[in-house]
C-alpha cells in the first residue's frame, strides 16, 4: 500500500513536471479549463458547457498536432563556474549551436537537476506519523530538501540559420553540496502558443555549492598567542617563523631529526640545531554536527555560521582549526599560507550531520590541541551535558570560548545554564531560527 | 487604444518594480503582446455572461466598474490581508448565494450557483483591477508549492529577476474563465454561444501567441479548431442522448426486481443478536394539535385491543401501525411479493396532491416529516390512508400490496389523510392461492399447532382470535434462537423456542391462518407510539420497525399483530442513557431544515430584506478591515512629481525589445549608448540620425530630473512609432528582395 502511495506521489511529481515543461502557462490554463468545464457540461441538457468543452478538446488536439510537426535540432555546451553559493544567484554561460537551416524564435532553455524526488526509504520513514497534516508538512519539507535549485526558463534570442548563440542562464542554489546538472530541455512552443515542442539534451555537469554566508561584525576574537610545539610545516613570510638559533650538545629527549650531522662529523660528538620557538594566534572552530535526523534546518544554519566565520576571520596572521565529526573526527587548519579561507568552504560544503555517534567523541579532537589554542568558537545544536563539558575543559583550559547554540524559533526547551562560563573573555549566544542575522550582529 | 494599454501597463508594473531594475524588455513585452487589456477581455466575457443568463441587469454595473479604471486615477497598494480580505468576501457572497438558490432552487440549484459566480467573484475582480502589488503577491503565494512558505517568500525574495516577480496567471484571467463558465451554464439551443465563447477565447489567445507565429497563420489553425470544436460539440451531444436513453432503458429494466416492495429478507434462522439503531426515521404529528393527545395512555393499554383483530376504528389514534410493504409469498425465510405490478396514481386538484381512495367523513389526518430518500422512495402509512397533500413529487405509483412509491428526494412535510372506518387499503387485491401456500417445510408444524387450537368448523373470526390468543405465552426477544439447524425456522419458533422478534410471529400468524383456511399476507412497516415532549411530535426511530400479518377477514384485509405488547419497552431497555442528548441534536437539526424550508416559502422580495442587509454588514466588515493605501495614480504629465522609477514607459524600450527579437540584444554589461554604437551601422541609414535621437529623449526621459515636456514625450513616442514602422518596411522590403 505504502510503495503504490508512494508511486502515486511520484508520478504526480512527474506529471507535474511533463506538465510544466510540455504546455505553454496559456495551455495550463486551458487543460485546467478543459476538465472544469468537462465536469460542468455533463448534464448537456442544463448546461452548453460541454460546447467549450468540444472547442478546448479540438485546440488541444491541433496544438499537439503542430508541435509534433515542429522540428529543430540544436547542441549546447554549458559553462559552469567552480562554486556557487546558497541563496546568491549565480549566472553561467550556455553555448546554443543550431543545426537547423531556418532561424529558430521563441525558444527557452530549462534545467533539469538529478534526484528531485526523495527515495521509497524516505517516504517510508514518514508514513509512521499520526496526523495527516503532520505527515503532510514533512513530506512537503522532504521535497524542499531535495529540490537543489531554483532555475527559471531562460528565454532564448532568435537563433540564425546554423548560428550559434551564447545565452547567459541564471539559478538560485537552494542547498549547500553538490549540485548535479542532469539534462538540459529546449522548448519552442508551436503556433498557437498551447504546447511546447521539447527537446532534452543530457548535458551532465556538477557544481559545487557553498554554504549560505551571514554578514558579521568584525569579530576580535579572544586571546594571545601560544606555543607551536611542532612549528609550523610552512614558513610563512609574517610573523615568528621557524629559524635557526644556535648549536649545542645532544641531550637525551632530542629529535633524530634536529641532529646537525656535519657538526657531529666535526666534534665528534652528537651536536642538534636549536630553533627559535614557533609562536602564533591559533583559533577553534569546532562545528556541532551530532544530530538524529537526516535533516535539520538547525544543523543547516549552524554550518552557514561556521562558514560565515570561517570567511570572515582573518587568517593572515593568524591559523584557525575547523573541527567537527561526519563519519569521523576531522581537523583542518587554514591560515598564515597552510590553506585558504575558501578551502574550509569547500569542506563545510560538503559536512554531513553524524548520526552514529555521540558528542562526547569529539571531545578527544578538541583536548589534543588546547595546549595550542588561543580562543575557540563553539557553535552548538544544542546545551546539554556533554557540549557544556566541553565548554569545562576550554574553561579549565584558559581559552576564552565564543558559544553560539543554534536554537528553533520558538527557542530551547530548557534555561541555558551559563555556570561553566567561567572565563572573563568567554561568552553565549543563542541564535533563533529566522532572526539569526539580527542576532549575529549583537554578538 | 494601444497607447492606452501600454499606459496602463506600465503604471501597473512601476509600482511593482523597486529601484529601477525592471528592463525595458519585459515593459515592452507587455505593451507589444497584448492586443486586448485583461481587464477588457473581463468586461466583454461580462457582457456574453449578462446576455447568456438574462442577468444583463447585473452585468451592465459590473462592466461599468471594470471600464471605470480609465477615468478613476485611484489605486490601492494591496496587501496579502486585503487580498484575503477579498476573498473572504467573496466566499460571504457565495454563501449566501448558495442558500438562497438552495431554498428558491431546491434541487436544481447548482447551476444557478454556477450562473452567479462572477457576482461572487466580484470583490476579487475588484482587487485586481484596482489594486497594486496583486500580481506579485499572487506570485509569492503560488511560487513554489513544494516549499515550505517560509523557503518560497525566502526564495522569491531572494531572486533578482523581476519577471520571477510576476505570475503568469491574473485574477482577470480566473475571472475571465468564471465569466465563461458562468454563462455556459444555461440551457441555450442556438449556436450563438458557441460562437461568441470561441471569439472571446480567440481574443484571449490573440494577445499570448508566439511572436513567431504570423497573423495569418494563427488565424487558420484557429479557424480550423474552432470548425473542429463545432463538429465535436454536436457528435459530444448526439453521443450523450444516446447513451442516456441506453441507460435509461437499462435501469428500467432492472428495476423491476430489485425495488423492496418485491421481497423482505428477514433475520428468522440467523443466530446472534438483533443490532437496532436509535435513529429517528421520521416524525409524525396528528393535524389537529402538534402535541401530545389527552387519549394517549401507556403502550400496554392499548397493545392487549392489538393481540386480537385490530379495529382501525379504535378512538386512540397512537399507537399506529405505518405500513410499507405486504408480501405474499414465504420461502426461505424470505418473504415475497408475487408479479408486484407499479401503477401511477391519480393527482389530486391541489398541487401536490395525491388520491388513493375516496374519502370519507371520519377520516382523519397526520403530518409526516421525512426523507423521501429513506427507504428508497417507499411511504410509510396507516391503514385506510385515502389521500396524500402537500408532497411536492412529480410522480406516485403503487402495487397491489399497498405499496405506495415515489421517486424523489429531500426531506418534506406531508399530510395523509386516512379513514379509521376503513380497515383496507383500496389498492390491496383480493386473495388469491398465493395467499393461502404454507410451505412444505413448515407444513408439519402448522398442522400440530392447529391441532392444539380446536379452530376446526371455527368462523373465520373466532380463528384469528384463537391463533393469537396462542401467542400469548410466547416470549419477544432480540436474541437469535438457533437450537436445531435442520429445522425451519417458523416450525422451530413454534415447537421449540417460542421465543423471537416481530417477524417470527407475523410469519408464524400468518403461515397458521392460511393454514387455519384464511388467507394472509405479511407487512412490514413501523410503529409511531414514542411521544416526544420537547418536539411536540411523534418519533419514529429504526428501531421501531416492525411485522405484523394481515388476515382477510369477512371480505377485508386486516391487521393481525400478535407480537407481545412490551416489545417496543424491551428494545428501549437496550437504548444507550446518553440517548436524550442525541435525540436533542437531532430535534436541533431537525429544526434547522425545518426553517430552511420555511425560506423556500418566502417570496423573493422577503429574500432580499434578509439578504441585503447582511451582505451590507459583510461588506461593511470588510471595508473596516481593508488597510490598502490609497494612492494617486501616477501621472505621467505632471514632470514635478515624477518618481525615481519614471520613464519606465519610454516607447524606446518597444524599439529595444523589437531589435533584441533580431537578434541585436544588448549585452547584460553594456550601457544604451555602448549598444547604439555597436549596432549603429547595421541600421537602415537613414534612421541612424533618428535613432540617436530617439535615444537623447529617451535618455532625458527617463533620468533627467526635470523630464520632457509634454511636446518633447510626444516627439519621443512619434518618432519611436515612425522608427519601428520604417524599420518593418524595410524588412519586408529586404525580404522580399531576398
Amino acid at each position: 500500500m505504502n510503495r503504490a502511495i508512494y508511486y502515486l506521489l511520484r508520478f504526480n511529481h512527474w506529471l507535474r513536471r511533463w506538465l510544466t515543461q510540455h504546455l505553454t502557462p496559456t495551455g495550463l490554463g486551458l487543460l485546467v479549463a478543459l476538465f472544469v468545464f468537462g465536469l460542468i457540461g455533463l448534464d448537456i441538457r442544463r448546461s452548453v458547457s460541454y460546447q467549450i468543452f468540444a472547442f478546448l478538446i479540438a485546440l488541444m488536439i491541433v496544438a499537439i498536432a503542430l508541435s509534433q510537426f515542429t522540428r529543430y535540432r540544436i547542441g549546447a555546451v554549458r559553462h559552469l563556474p567552480r562554486f556557487g553559493t546558497v541563496d546568491v544567484p549565480f549566472k553561467y554561460r550556455i553555448a546554443l549551436h543550431s543545426y537547423t537551416k531556418k532561424r529558430l524564435a521563441g525558444l527557452s532553455l530549462t534545467e533539469s537537476f538529478a534526484n528531485l524526488f526523495p527515495s521509497f526509504q524516505d517516504f517510508r520513514e514518514l508514513t509512521w506519523h499520526q496526523t495527516t497534516t503532520q505527515w503532510k508538512r514533512e513530506w512537503y519539507g522532504l521535497l524542499a530538501q531535495q529540490r537543489r535549485a531554483l532555475a527559471l526558463p531562460t528565454v532564448i534570442a532568435p537563433l540564425a540559420a546554423n548560428g550559434t548563440h551564447e545565452v547567459t542562464a541564471e539559478l538560485l542554489p537552494l542547498r549547500r553540496g553538490l549540485l548535479t546538472f542532469n539534462k538540459l530541455t529546449v522548448a519552442c512552443p508551436e503556433p498557437l502558443g498551447i504546447v511546447n515542442r521539447c527537446m532534452t539534451l543530457v548535458l551532465p555537469q556538477t557544481v559545487l555549492i557553498l554554504p549560505k554566508r551571514y554578514q558579521l561584525p568584525s569579530l576580535n576574537l579572544p586571546g594571545t598567542r601560544c606555543y607551536q610545539s611542532d612549528g609550523l610545516a610552512v614558513a610563512a613570510s609574517v610573523g615568528d617563523s621557524e629559524e635557526f638559533r644556535a648549536l649545542r650538545d645532544y641531550r637525551p629527549g632530542d629529535s633524530p631529526r634536529k641532529i646537525h650531522w656535519k657538526s657531529w662529523a666535526k666534534m665528534g660528538k652528537p651536536i642538534v640545531k636549536e630553533e627559535q620557538s614557533e609562536y602564533s594566534v591559533r583559533h577553534a572552530l569546532v562545528l556541532d554536527t551530532f544530530q538524529t535526523e537526516g535533516y535539520s534546518e538547525v544543523m543547516e544554519e549552524a554550518v552557514a555560521i561556521a562558514a560565515s566565520l570561517a570567511y570572515t576571520i582573518q587568517t593572515q596572521e593568524s591559523l584557525l582549526d575547523l573541527v567537527f565529526v561526519s563519519d569521523q573526527a576531522h581537523c583542518f587548519t587554514a591560515g598564515r599560507g597552510l590553506g585558504q579561507s575558501e578551502r574550509l568552504l569547500e569542506l563545510l560544503a560538503s559536512v554531513a550531520p553524524c548520526q552514529d555517534q555521540i558528542f562526547s567523541s569529539l571531545l578527544p579532537v578538541v583536548r589534543s590541541r588546547l595546549a595550542l589554542l588561543s580562543g575557540c568558537v563553539c557553535i552548538c545544536l544544542n546545551w546539554d551535558r556533554d557540549r557544556q563539558d566541553l565548554v569545562k575543559q576550554l574553561q579549565t583550559a584558559n581559552i576564552p570560548t565564543l558559544v553560539l547554540i543554534v536554537a528553533p524559533a520558538e527557542g530551547l526547551s530548557e534555561p541555558v545554564d551559563r555556570s561553566c562560563l567561567q572565563n572573563a573573555q568567554s561568552s553565549l549566544h543563542i541564535l533563533h531560527l529566522g532572526k539569526i542575522q539580527e542576532e549575529l550582529w549583537t554578538i | 487604444m494601444k497607447v492606452s494599454a501600454q499606459k496602463r501597463v506600465s503604471k501597473l508594473d512601476v509600482s511593482k518594480q523597486i529601484s529601477g531594475q525592471i528592463s525595458g524588455q519585459s515593459l515592452g513585452q507587455n505593451a507589444l503582446g497584448s492586443g486586448i487589456e485583461d481587464a477588457s477581455l473581463c468586461s466583454l466575457a461580462v457582457a456574453l455572461w449578462g446576455w447568456q443568463t438574462g442577468l444583463l441587469f447585473v452585468a451592465v454595473p459590473i462592466i461599468a466598474i471594470l471600464e471605470a479604471r480609465r477615468f478613476v486615477q485611484q489605486r490601492w497598494e494591496i496587501s496579502l490581508s486585503d487580498l484575503k480580505e477579498a476573498a473572504k468576501l467573496s466566499g460571504a457572497i457565495l454563501a449566501i448565494l448558495f442558500v438562497v438558490l438552495v431554498t428558491v432552487e431546491k434541487s436544481v440549484f447548482i447551476y444557478s450557483l454556477f450562473q452567479w459566480l462572477p457576482v461572487a467573484a466580484l470583490p476579487l475582480l475588484l482587487a485586481q483591477t484596482y489594486g497594486l502589488g496583486v500580481q506579485a503577491l499572487l506570485a509569492d503565494w503560488f511560487a513554489n508549492p513544494y516549499l515550505p512558505r517560509q523557503d518560497r517568500s525566502r526564495q522569491a525574495g531572494s531572486r533578482r529577476d523581476p519577471r520571477s516577480k510576476q505570475s503568469p496567471i491574473t485574477l482577470h484571467h480566473v475571472f475571465f474563465g468564471l465569466c465563461l463558465m458562468a454563462a455556459s451554464a444555461t440551457k441555450s439551443d442556438h449556436f450563438f454561444f458557441y460562437g461568441a465563447a470561441s471569439a472571446l477565447i480567440a481574443v484571449f489567445l490573440w494577445s499570448r501567441r508566439p511572436k513567431r507565429s504570423t497573423p495569418i497563420l494563427w488565424l487558420l489553425l484557429f479557424l480550423l479548431s474552432t470548425g473542429l470544436g463545432f463538429a465535436g460539440h454536436l457528435q459530444i451531444a448526439r453521443f450523450q442522448r444516446q447513451i442516456e436513453a441506453q441507460v435509461l432503458a437499462m435501469i428500467g429494466t432492472m428495476s423491476s426486481g430489485i425495488v423492496d416492495p418485491d421481497s423482505s429478507a428477514t433475520q428468522m434462522g440467523s443466530v446472534g443478536r438483533l443490532k437496532l439503531s436509535n435513529a429517528i426515521a421520521f416524525r409524525v404529528a396528528p393535524t389537529e394539535a402538534l402535541s401530545r393527545p389527552a387519549s394517549d395512555s401507556s403502550s400496554s393499554d392499548s397493545s392487549a385491543a392489538r393481540a386480537s383483530v385490530v379495529n382501525a376504528a379504535d378512538p386512540s389514534m397512537f399507537p399506529l401501525l405505518l405500513q410499507q410493504a405486504s408480501y405474499n409469498q414465504y420461502q426461505l425465510s424470505t418473504w415475497r411479493a408475487e408479479n408486484s405490478l407499479f401503477e401511477d396514481v391519480p393527482p389530486g386538484e391541489e398541487d401536490g396532491e395525491w388520491v388513493l381512495s375516496a374519502s370519507g367523513e371520519q377520516d382523519r389526518s397526520i403530518v409526516f416529516s421525512a426523507d423521501l430518500e429513506w427507504g428508497d422512495g417507499v411511504l410509510s402509512l396507516p391503514r385506510g390512508t385515502s389521500a396524500i397533500r402537500h408532497l411536492p413529487v412529480e410522480e406516485m405509483q403503487h402495487n397491489q400490496y399497498g405499496v405506495v412509491q415515489v421517486d424523489a428526494t429531500g426531506t418534506v412535510d406531508y399530510e395523509i389523510q386516512f379513514g379509521p372506518s376503513e380497515g383496507i387499503n383500496l389498492s390491496e387485491t383480493r386473495p388469491n392461492r398465493t395467499d393461502l401456500q404454507v410451505p412444505n417445510a413448515d407444513r408439519a408444524a402448522i398442522e400440530t399447532t392447529l391441532a392444539k387450537l380446536d379452530i376446526a368448523g371455527k368462523s373465520e373470526r373466532e380463528k384469528a382470535s384463537r391463533i393469537a390468543a396462542y401467542f400469548q405465552d410466547f416470549q419477544y426477544t432480540l436474541d437469535l434462537l438457533r437450537p436445531s439447524p435442520d429445522t425451519a425456522p417458523v416450525s422451530d419458533f413454534l415447537l421449540n423456542t417460542q421465543a423471537g422478534h416481530c417477524e417470527y410471529f407475523a410469519s408464524a400468524t400468518a403461515l397458521l391462518l392460511r393454514g387455519a383456511g384464511i388467507p394472509a399476507r405479511y407487512a412490514v412497516g413501523f410503529l409511531a407510539h414514542e411521544f416526544s415532549p420537547l418536539e411536540g411530535r411523534y418519533l419514529v426511530r429504526s428501531r421501531d420497525a416492525h411485522a405484523w400479518a394481515l388476515a382477510y377477514i369477512e371480505g377485508e384485509w386486516q391487521v393481525l399483530d400478535t407480537t407481545p405488547p412490551d416489545w417496543p419497552a424491551q428494545e428501549e431497555a437496550m437504548t444507550s442513557s446518553f440517548q436524550s442528548v442525541s435525540d436533542f441534536f437531532s430535534f436541533l437539526g431537525f429544526q434547522a431544515f425545518y426553517r430552511i424550508r420555511q425560506l423556500g416559502e418566502l417570496g423573493l422580495r422577503e429574500i432580499l430584506m434578509i439578504v441585503i442587509p447582511l451582505f451590507c454588514y459583510l461588506l461593511w466588515r470588510s471595508i473596516q478591515a481593508f488597510q490598502g493605501q490609497r494612492q494617486r495614480a501616477i501621472d505621467v504629465d505632471e514632470a514635478g512629481l515624477r518618481p525615481v522609477q519614471s520613464g519606465l514607459d519610454s516607447e524606446f524600450y518597444q524599439i529595444e525589445q523589437m531589435l533584441d527579437e533580431r537578434g541585436w540584444s544588448r549585452r547584460p554589461v553594456e550601457s544604451l549608448l555602448q549598444w547604439r554604437d555597436r549596432i549603429y551601422l547595421s541600421l537602415p541609414a537613414s534612421q541612424q540620425a533618428t535613432f540617436t535621437e530617439i535615444l537623447g529623449l529617451h535618455y532625458r526621459y527617463r533620468f533627467d530630473p526635470c523630464s520632457l515636456d509634454p511636446t518633447e514625450r510626444q516627439r519621443l513616442k512619434n518618432l519611436s512609432q515612425q522608427w519601428m514602422t520604417f524599420y518593418l518596411a524595410n524588412e519586408q522590403i529586404q525580404a522580399g528582395a531576398d
